[in-house]
């Protein structure tokens, strides 16, 4: 017997591995859903290479898969093992890049006018992706999951399995760089105090 | 979703959000793969019959016949029958043909007529005595 799908999507994360593991069809497809956009995101700008992403993303899926008969309740947030499962495999390709020089890391596609708020969006987006791109691994990891995940400092410390403290000293040093970095770009994408 | 508002974000916080609006919703060609692997690594459930089940034994012939009159006891019952039916088939005709043959000439006169005849007559004498 099966659950109907809008049933099935409002369960919890850990609820619905317990269904995975039993069988359920529609689990996957939901946890799939939910999990996916937020791994693949997060591969996206910390490697800020799509194919590789893709793969980092499918890998940390994999990995849920493998694990839904073993998870034990109670003992982690999926949300927050997902996560560290995608740093650890982001981490792993940076270090495979080590030879690649840090300036033939990908630069914005192109010059994306100002012209318009969505244009302009689009451009601060890539520049930021960009200057993300050129902090260390764990700074980028962790201010990406703070500021653009949503996440808060004792999952990051989780998921980067260090204390909450050192999460802390990354994310300010990370974001300290980041405004070095950026404020050269100011002028060029029309970025204006607000 | 709560952000740090802390004096270092207040600048980039306009990056951060610009960010957030550029969403990575995976290709059809990912989710694919994904749920290709989901299908492939996830535990069968139970209940969930993946393979036919097994055919229906076949039953002989000779094992319908001996349902459908009872099963053994049946059979012993019409095996009785039949060598009853044999027994009374080889011997009957003989004594038939003698009986009936003797009975339309008009000699035959059975014993056992005559021994209830005088029965008859003496029960009716004792009777008028």
């Amino acid at each position: 017997m099966t659950m109907p799908y809008d049933a099935v999507s409002e369960l919890s994360d850990e609820a619905l591995l317990v269904l995975y593991a039993k069988g359920d069809p529609l689990a996957a497809q939901v946890l799939s859903r939910r999990f996916l956009p937020r791994v693949l995101a997060h591969a996206t700008r910390v490697l800020k290479d799509q194919a590789e992403a893709e793969d980092v993303a499918q890998e940390a899926m994999l990995r849920l898969w493998k694990i839904a008969p073993d998870w034990r309740a109670g003992e982690a947030q999926v949300t927050t093992w997902m996560y560290r499962v995608t740093a650890n495999l982001c981490t792993d390709r940076i270090r495979k890049r080590r030879s690649v020089p840090l300036d033939s890391a990908p630069e914005p596609e192109d010059d994306t006018p100002s012209a318009g708020e969505a244009m302009q969006d689009a451009a601060r987006a890539q520049a930021l992706n960009a200057a993300l791109m050129e902090l260390p691994d764990r700074q980028r990891q962790a201010v990406a999951l703070r500021h653009l995940e949503g996440l808060s400092n004792p999952d990051i410390a989780e998921i980067l399995d260090c204390g909450v403290e050192a999460v802390e000293s990354l994310i300010a040093r990370g974001k300290r760089a980041l405004t070095k970095i950026l404020q050269g770009k100011r002028e060029e994408l029309g970025y204006v105090d607000e | 979703m709560s952000m740090n508002k802390d004096d270092d974000s207040l600048d980039l916080e306009l990056w951060f959000s610009a960010s957030r609006k550029h969403t990575h919703d995976p290709s059809d060609d990912l989710l694919a793969r994904v749920l290709a692997d989901a299908a492939m690594l996830q535990p069968e459930a139970p209940g969930i019959v993946t393979t036919a089940p097994d055919p229906a034994p076949r039953v002989s012939l000779w094992a319908q016949f001996t349902n459908a009159i009872g099963g053994w006891s049946g059979l012993a019952g019409l095996g009785t029958a039949t060598v009853a039916g044999l027994w009374i088939g080889l011997s009957a005709p003989n004594t038939l043909v003698t009986l009936s043959s003797a009975m339309t000439s008009g000699e035959y006169e059975p014993t056992y007529l005559s021994e209830i005849e005088d029965y008859a007559l003496l029960v009716i004498e004792e009777g008028a005595e």
